[in-house]
């Protein structure tokens, strides 16, 4: 590490920042000069290394009334102290305390790229939120541990900032292992090095099975949750019917600029003018790199069957085909995503007042 | 069926104005291979270098990496259907050249998955490739010769030139004698060792090139294969070869099968290596689940297996399809480990799975291939193609061989990954 | 919503309720080797079992094919 004292700015609700128990919870930002309360136990544990130049101070009621405001507000207060590193709480199992120390440390981190180190108990909700944004320490669920949650999260810093190589990571970043740093995984996947091949562990693994060990599973199978199923449409002839597809064909040229993979976008368009009775190949395009796409381009009513709905509206069978097609891309893309899209696209056509959908998938 | 491989080590390659070897040192007259290899009329012309580690060097457009192994007591008889004469692959004798590799390179390739190797630098730090020696070739097209044609051409010549490395050693003595003898029809039934078979999944036509499947089985694409029952060492011995992408599957990685070895390892110890049933991945949903009734039926009432395990290619409709075959399995109760390969690195390692059977639950992550990282360039010098060669990265990031930095996903990387298991590398959550 | 797709196995794992299984992962309502009268009476058996299927009653993730089989 150079010579330089590395600047620390830490955040504390009203109750560790030493201005009032519950009563004092509405309370607003404040900012006060060197380590208040456990930010004491920080300075310590931070030796000369490190010096803890300010404590932000913030009501935890104020804050969880919008976090997402509130952790602006006090990045605002922060941001002329150029910090190099931030800490917030540890908050234990406190809810809204958690919240805020997960949201201001999400709003720190992304503004200045610096380390953002907070401690949090594995039942507190600021775990699920904030965990893809901030290093959050494992604490116990009381504050009696505070000595030993502020060390642990400054043991997990100061190998964040050692600037040394990853050499367990195939891509040789400098990304502490969660178990051996006790934090609780930030939700990103990395290739390790590790002692055995693959094929000694599914050997090793897949023998225990067969003779009723146990054994540990690399993946644990998620469990998805249920989505209760909407009751059938009653009358088709007075249907209005709309087709999605997550095939990827947009328009030649791909202006609404779909990705072929990883896509996060979804887009509409006038089904009678995109894709009229008599069509030209060359007009389309593939935005889907999972799958070989001449016989679509051939004809795109292969993927979006518009041909055949329009004889079936002519003939009376279905009520009428909803104007828009909703085009998406779907290969590799993380399935959180798939889900917002799937919501956005499904409150438009709720908004748009139509009763059936038909989803074609390559 | 009783496969010998003697192999010897190499530890230098040097151009000289005859072939032969000595002292471990493989001396190669490259105006000699370059006469066979320009037999082939697909074949304007071919440029052979001598790669070595540490080397300012990238090689690029790489479609292939083979180790140098040729048959002893057979004639005609080296990758049987590409090379050789249509025979069996696996029996008899093969002399296998450790420390030294073929890198095939076409650099007039349209593919957007081909794969690069850098001597120096990070790649070096990364791919086992790049602590080996190596004789690239890089043959160029005769006019009137069409490209699927001319890439086929390409492969076979990178086998021929594994073949001819393989023959320079002839007479030098040999390190290391194994043994891989399986005698499927007469294997012991009564034994109380749990019998494991292994799942081959060879292919997915979903990426062909223009269309057209790759061959890689004795010579013939695969893409309309019925689940099948191969002896292993078909396998190690030159029935099988990479396709035309490297994608973490090259030649040298097959023939140096991970699980394929380390069944045979323990054959006899802990297991009986039941033997292979080989696939493809399926884009008709009821071909497809007829192939995964078919392969779990092999495994089970033809091999007689308690157990599998099942590898894939890269790709998601192979995990896909990997997974049924593994969930017929289930059902008729032999239990499975089934390879994965997170195709994304962020979400959690359950969110990368495209499959949810309670049975199927013993799943080995054998490395995200897709995973990025930043090479910065090291290289003076390109081989198989120049500073300009396209390298693929995802929309809309647009990036050549002699960029400051690359931002490549693993796979393209030759020698980090490896889908059938050889590699020490491991999925985490982080 | 009814979901046609060539690979039925991943949309029940998700929780799809209604699901078609389509023909094919490159053409999904359609068939090359047909001519092009045969595959549009093809197209129109998918789409006129989708929405037969869009009228049917479940409870939980289902997979019906084109045919009904048994």
């Amino acid at each position: 590490m150079s010579g330089k004292k590395l600047k620390v700015i830490h955040y504390l609700n009203q109750f560790f920042g030493q201005i009032g128990g519950e009563d004092k919870a509405d309370i607003g930002f404040m900012v006060k000069t060197g380590p208040i309360g456990p930010g004491l136990a920080l300075q310590k544990a931070l030796g000369d290394q490190a010096d803890v130049i300010a404590t932000v101070i913030c009501g935890d009621n104020y804050f969880s009334k919008n976090p997402e405001q509130a952790g602006e507000e006090g990045l605002r207060l922060i941001e002329p102290y150029h910090p190099d590193l931030f800490f917030a709480g540890p908050a234990f199992a406190a809810g809204r305390y958690g919240i805020a120390c997960g949201a201001i440390c999400k709003a720190v981190g992304e503004k200045f790229g610096i380390p953002v180190v907070t401690g949090m108990y594995q039942e507190n909700p600021g775990v699920d939120l904030y965990r893809k944004y901030a290093y959050i320490c494992k604490t116990g669920n009381s504050a009696r541990d505070t000595t030993e949650s502020i060390n642990h999260m400054i043991k997990l810093t100061f190998k964040l900032v050692s600037g040394e190589k990853g050499a367990h990571l195939v891509s040789r970043e400098n990304l502490p292992k969660p178990e051996e740093y006790g934090y609780f995984s930030r939700i990103i996947l990395r290739n390790e090095y590790t002692d055995k091949t693959a094929a000694e562990r599914s050997v090793d693994k897949l023998l225990a099975k067969l003779l009723d060990k146990q054994f540990e599973s690399e993946v644990v199978l998620p469990k998805f949750e249920k989505i209760p199923p909407p009751p059938p449409v009653k009358n088709l002839n007075t249907c209005e019917i709309v087709l999605v597809s997550d095939g990827g064909l947009v328009p030649r040229g791909n202006p609404d600029r779909l990705s072929g993979r990883g896509n996060l976008r979804w887009t509409t368009y006038e089904i009678d003018t995109f894709l009229p009775e008599s069509f030209k190949s060359t007009d389309y395009e593939i935005a889907h790199t999972g799958y070989f796409p001449v016989q679509i381009l051939e004809d795109p009513n292969r993927l979006v069957p518009a041909d055949v709905m329009r004889d079936l509206i002519k003939e009376g069978k279905v009520g009428k085909l909803h104007p828009s097609f909703f085009s998406t891309s779907g290969n590799a893309t993380v399935s959180r995503r798939c889900a917002e899209m799937g919501d956005e696209m499904g409150a438009e056509i709720k908004k748009r007042g139509v009763e059936a959908v038909i989803l074609t998938s390559t | 069926m009783k496969l010998e491989i003697q192999s010897i080590d190499i530890q230098d390659l040097k151009p000289e104005s005859k072939t032969y070897s000595k002292d471990r040192v493989l001396y190669v007259n490259s105006k000699e291979l370059e006469e066979i290899l320009l037999k082939d009329r697909r074949i304007k012309s071919v440029n052979i270098h001598f790669v070595y580690p540490g080397d300012r060097v990238r090689i690029v457009n790489l479609m292939d990496v083979v180790q140098p192994r040729c048959k002893i007591d057979k004639v005609e008889a080296d990758f049987p259907g590409f090379i050789g004469k249509m025979q069996p692959a696996g029996s008899g004798r093969t002399r296998s050249l450790r420390g030294i590799t073929v890198l095939v390179s076409n650099p007039g390739t349209n593919r957007k998955y081909s794969a690069l190797l850098d001597m120096s630098g990070l790649v070096a730090e990364m791919s086992r490739y790049a602590r080996m020696r190596h004789l690239c070739i890089v043959p160029t097209i005769s006019e009137g010769t069409e490209e699927r044609d001319f890439e086929d051409a390409v492969k076979i010549a990178g086998l021929k030139t594994a073949v001819y490395l393989a023959r320079g050693a002839e007479g030098h003595p040999v390190d290391e004698v194994e043994i891989y003898e399986l005698d499927i029809p007469s294997l012991n039934k009564k034994s109380n060792l749990p019998r494991v078979a292994y799942y081959y999944q060879l292919y997915s036509p979903q990426h062909d090139h223009i269309g057209i499947s790759d061959p890689c089985f004795y010579g013939t694409d695969v893409r309309n294969l019925t689940p099948t029952i191969i002896h292993p060492n078909e396998v190690l011995d030159g029935g099988v070869v990479g396709a035309h992408t490297i994608r973490a599957l090259d030649t040298y990685t097959i023939q140096n099968h991970g699980i394929i070895k380390e069944l045979y390892h323990r054959h006899g110890k802990d297991l009986i290596f039941a033997g292979v049933v080989c696939g493809v991945a399926n884009m008709e949903p009821v071909t497809r689940s007829r192939q995964a009734m078919m392969a779990a039926n092999l495994v089970k009432n033809v091999l007689g297996a308690d157990g599998v395990v099942l590898t894939k290619i890269h790709g998601g409709l192979p995990h896909v399809d990997l997974a049924m075959v593994a969930e017929e399995c289930e059902k008729l109760g032999v239990k499975t480990a089934i390879f994965i390969q997170p195709l994304i690195s962020y979400g959690t390692l359950a969110d990368t799975l495209l499959f949810n059977a309670e049975a199927v639950n013993l799943i080995i992550t054998v490395g995200a291939t897709m995973e990025r990282i930043n090479i910065p360039l090291d290289a003076e010098r390109f081989l198989g193609g120049t500073a300009d060669t396209k390298i693929y990265c995802p929309d809309p990031i647009v990036q050549h061989a002699g960029d400051p930095v690359l931002d490549v996903e693993q796979f393209l990387i030759a020698g980090v990954h490896d889908h059938l298991g050889g590699a020490k590398i491991i999925v985490k959550e982080y | 919503m009814v979901q046609i797709t060539a690979v039925p196995n991943v949309a029940q794992m998700v929780g799809v309720n209604r699901i078609l299984r389509g023909q094919s992962i490159t053409c999904v309502v359609g068939n090359s080797v047909l001519t092009k009268e045969q595959e549009k009476a093809l197209r129109r058996k998918y789409v006129l079992r989708a929405l037969e299927i869009l009228q049917t009653d479940v409870n939980t993730p289902t997979i019906f094919t084109l045919e009904v089989l048994g």
